[in-house]
């Protein structure tokens, strides 16, 4: 049986959407206890027992920050991918989320910031400008750059920054106590007003991406064709990356710089479609996907050590690495 | 010296899981200015680097200067036969004379520096390839044909009897291209080196060479003095073209290949 | 023959050495003059001096030297054999490579009460391991690699593997004891601040044994400079010259960084800094690296625990503020030429 390619994203979008319900369940019912239905969903429902108290303020919370967080970092990763053709592109490896890490830290720890705007601002600002200063430097690589050299751009400026950051935490201490714990990334105990920046920051790019899509998936095209069919190349890649930027932003503000969400999940999302579809039903297959590979991740990571919790981070390196390798190999991928 | 420069007996090789040579048998005389000639893929290149001990067959069996090749060790090989291949690579910032004195590898001793004699072979591949006022000259800064020029330097530099230079002429305008042609006459005839050279143009090839061998499709067509080979009917099935092999007045013979794309 | 300009470059770099030697030696928590700095190592300064000078700065000082020599080596060696100015140990994921190997000792030979079960003078050996096993994977899958051999795909199996292996020291710290994870989370981002005599030697040893084998191996390094064809028709068994070699720039990674720490991008700068001062093909270009690197490292160390002191940084985040910039310089540099 053949699906068109719409009915295919369709059903994939809801295997998708159920895997994820399924995983939410998982999420709020797995940890260092175990939790029934019943208390589940008492606990959501205003229960007022220890065990449902626990549900509600902590295990809702960290799932649903894993969800937006998952998904903006999907987003962000797929929207890099196709404005610089590059399948490597992802807000972790091309440093923009150590970029707002930093700039994090520099608003707490040299200016004293540490309310909920101003750790979105720095956020937003650390991120928009490296993103800026990377593609800047790949532009001044030629247009035969490989895709695996503004790779390494990002990777090299993602160390100096976190060197910086380093540097930052040893010499301000009540910064590092702050801070130490934020920036090994995680979904647990967040500050769950940060939900809402980030909440608010997905639902701005969808709604500017909507207005753009069409052009992002001319971007498929070499410059020269996409110019030749009326795209304004230039102009819609700055838009795209910037929109990239602001995710990873609110993602970094959540739930610190996390590294390979962005790279795994539009794979993930381009490997379940049969033909790759257009850009708005991938940005939704992505989202679901890096929801998906978050959740899951964060379960993950309270198992593996328990009584402990890895950081996401780790757990999603484990899992990262062997895509980003895999993808390296890829014989004939499209090139940039 | 032996009269045999080199032998191949059953050699079957595979390049990028092709089969680049097919069970060929070869002999190569010493003294000689050979060239290999034939179609793109058709194994030329890789029967050079078999005999030169830089591509391992799959079968079969070769010897250079009358023994099997197994039995060398590389720096005496790399006394007996110096190569060039097709696209050679060194860093930029090395300097034309480092270039040439890294061919004295095989001669030199491990610690002590450069003796008076690889000084003096060095100033002599220099000269013989004009590049002596370019010695100190970064390999990056160099044009295409200088830079060729260089490499070749090295491979004189090698200082050893017997030369295969993999399309040597890669690169060079015409006026280089004769220059280099000239100078391997010259060596083979004043110092008696032996000169294998895969060439692409069948007209130098039967201006320069001594003998040619034919390959196609991983075996070789034809060997023999270059007059013998050098046929219409030879080149025309060889490359699957329609050709014409001409004389002109100074006695020279020329190939005109005819398109097929006739009126 | 060696030119006058290489020895006298040389003999300033020495010199240069010396002077970091005597100066971080003089400084600290408690400034020593110069000149009671020498006479305290020559055994006749003050008693509390001497304390200070041998027991508490001296190992520290060696130590730095000692293992930037050894990384600014293994650098040199590996951009040589791997014909990539951009290869470093801690690009190719070989220096976390090795902290995975001593975090994992210290993890399985750790009882209850933290303490070590075996002796500690076996950690070289697991960084080692460690080192030689992510060298391995990384070199194996650039060979095995679909799309051709290029110098970059080593560099992106190594970031690729870096990351994992950064990922397992993670897990690796989490599941071991609390207090040895403590003792090596210090220690990964490079700290030379606990040196011990032992150290000293373990790492001198090392270099006293690879110092003769590079010396003899020289020219094949020189000519492993030209493309591997050409190279073994001027006669130089290239794979096993190659192996050799990458086995002992693993080898002096693993052992600077079992005792100083992820100490990254000394691998990178110094051979670079000594192509800018007598080049890459002059006959003391490898004696130019070590003393480049051991002043480097020096520097950072020394840099580290002054400018926040009392609180000391790691040594690590100074050399990767300067070997980054580099690195990006060299990548677009490379990038305008070969295109």
């Amino acid at each position: 049986m053949t699906l068109s390619p719409a009915r295919s994203s369709r059903t994939m979008a809801l295997l998708l959407l159920s895997a994820l319900l399924a995983a939410m369940v998982a999420s709020l019912h797995v940890g260092l206890r175990t939790y029934d239905p019943d208390t589940i969903w008492r606990g959501l429902t205003g229960g007022i027992e220890t065990d449902e108290i626990i549900v509600r303020s902590l295990r809702l919370p960290r799932t649903l920050i894993a969800i937006t967080a998952g998904a903006s970092l999907a987003l962000s990763g797929l929207i890099m991918q196709a404005a610089t053709r590059n399948p490597l592109a992802e807000p972790g490896l091309l440093g923009t989320n150590a970029g707002a890490a930093f700039a994090v830290t520099v608003g707490l720890s040299v200016f004293g910031y540490s309310g909920l705007l101003q750790v979105g601002g720095f956020a937003i600002l650390g991120a928009l400008v490296t993103t800026a200063v990377v593609f800047a430097l790949t532009l001044r690589l030629g247009p035969n750059a490989g895709r695996a050299t503004i790779l390494l751009v990002g990777v090299t400026i993602a160390a100096m920054l976190a060197s910086l950051t380093q540097i930052l935490l040893l010499v301000d201490e009540t910064a590092l106590e702050t801070l130490l714990f934020w920036l090994s990334g995680g979904f647990a105990d967040r500050d769950l007003r940060l939900l809402w920046l980030g909440c608010g920051l997905l639902g701005l790019v969808l709604v500017g991406l909507v207005a753009i899509a069409g052009s992002i998936d001319a971007l498929q095209l070499d410059d020269a064709s996409a110019r030749g069919i009326g795209v304004d190349v230039m102009r819609t890649r700055m838009l795209a990356l910037g929109a990239a930027a602001l995710l990873a932003a609110g993602a970094v503000a959540m739930a610190g710089p996390v590294m390979f969400l962005g790279l795994v999940a539009p794979h993930m999302a381009m490997r379940l479609t049969r033909r790759r579809p257009a850009f708005l039903t991938l940005a939704g297959l992505t989202m679901l996907s890096g929801a998906l590979v978050a959740v899951l991740a964060d379960i993950l990571a309270r198992l593996i050590v328990a009584p402990g919790e890895a950081p996401i981070g780790a757990v999603l390196a484990i899992v990262g690495v062997p895509v980003l390798i895999a993808l390296l190999r890829k014989r004939g991928a499209r090139a940039a | 010296m032996a009269d045999i420069l080199a032998r191949m007996t059953q050699i079957t090789a595979d390049y990028d899981d092709q089969t680049a040579l097919d069970a060929i048998d070869l002999d190569l005389p010493e003294g000689k200015v050979i060239a290999f000639c034939g179609p793109n893929g058709s194994g030329k290149s890789t029967a050079l680097r078999v005999l030169r001990g830089l591509h391992r067959p799959s079968a079969g069996a070769a010897s250079v200067a009358g023994r099997p090749l197994t039995d060398w060790e590389p720096r005496a090989l790399a006394r007996e036969i110096a190569m060039l291949s097709q696209s050679p690579e060194a860093p930029d910032e090395m300097s034309v004379a480092d270039l040439a004195m890294m061919g004295r590898f095989s001669h030199r001793s491990r610690f002590s520096a450069p003796s008076a004699a690889d000084h003096a072979t060095v100033e002599r591949a220099l000269k013989a390839t004009g590049m002596t006022t370019l010695a100190d000259r970064a390999l990056g800064h160099l044009s295409g044909g200088q830079l060729q020029r260089a490499w070749i330097a090295m491979t004189l530099a090698q200082d050893s009897p017997r030369i295969f230079l993999d399309e040597p002429t890669n690169h060079l305008d015409i006026a280089h291209a004769l220059e280099v042609l000239d100078l391997v006459v010259r060596l083979n005839r004043s110092e008696h080196r032996s000169f294998v050279l895969v060439l692409h143009d069948l007209n130098l090839a039967m201006r320069y060479a001594d003998e040619v061998v034919l390959f196609r499709q991983g075996r070789i067509a034809a060997q023999g003095p270059t007059e013998a080979v050098m046929t219409s009917e030879t080149i025309g099935s060889v490359f699957e073209i329609d050709c014409d092999v001409v004389t002109v007045a100074s006695g020279e013979r020329f190939i005109m290949s005819r398109s097929r794309a006739k009126p | 023959m060696m030119r006058l300009r290489t020895v006298s470059r040389l003999g300033l770099l020495t010199a240069a050495v010396v002077a970091g030697f005597v100066t971080s030696l003089a400084l600290g928590s408690s400034l020593i003059p110069p000149g009671r700095v020498l006479a305290a190592l020559f055994g006749e300064g003050a008693r509390m001096d001497e304390v200070i000078v041998w027991t508490l700065r001296l190992p520290r000082v060696l130590l730095a030297i000692l293992a930037g020599a050894a990384l600014a080596l293994a650098g040199a060696l590996l951009q040589r054999v791997t014909r990539n100015p951009m290869a470093a140990p801690s690009i190719l994921g070989i220096t976390d490579g090795a902290a995975l190997g001593v975090v994992s000792f210290l993890w399985v030979f750790s009882d209850e009460a933290n303490r070590l079960t075996v002796s500690i003078h076996w950690q070289p050996l697991a960084a080692a391991i460690g080192a030689f096993g992510f060298a391995l994977i990384a070199g194996g899958l650039t060979l095995a690699d679909p799309r051709g051999r290029g110098p970059l795909r080593l560099i992106l199996y190594g970031i690729a593997l870096a990351a994992l292996a950064k990922a397992a020291v993670t897990l690796v710290m989490i599941i071991g004891p609390v207090y040895r994870a403590g003792q090596a989370l210090t220690w990964l981002t490079g700290t030379i601040g606990a040196a011990h005599w032992g150290d000293v030697a373990v790492v001198a040893a090392g270099l006293a044994v690879a110092a003769p084998v590079l010396a003899w191996l020289n020219l094949p390094l020189r000519q492993l400079a030209l493309d591997p064809q050409t190279a073994a028709a001027t006669g130089l068994p290239v794979g096993r010259t190659q192996i050799v070699l990458l086995a002992i720039s693993v080898a002096l990674t693993a052992l600077a960084v079992s005792q100083v720490g992820a100490v990254g991008f000394v691998g990178l700068i110094a051979p670079h800094a000594a192509r800018l001062v007598i080049g890459a093909f002059a006959p003391g270009y490898l004696v130019a690296t070590a003393l480049i690197g051991s002043l480097l490292v020096l520097g950072a160390d020394t840099l580290a625990r002054l400018i926040a002191a009392p609180l000391e940084l790691p040594a690590g985040a100074i050399t990767a503020l300067i070997g980054a910039p580099l690195f990006l310089t060299l990548l677009i540099r490379r990038q305008g030429t070969h295109g």
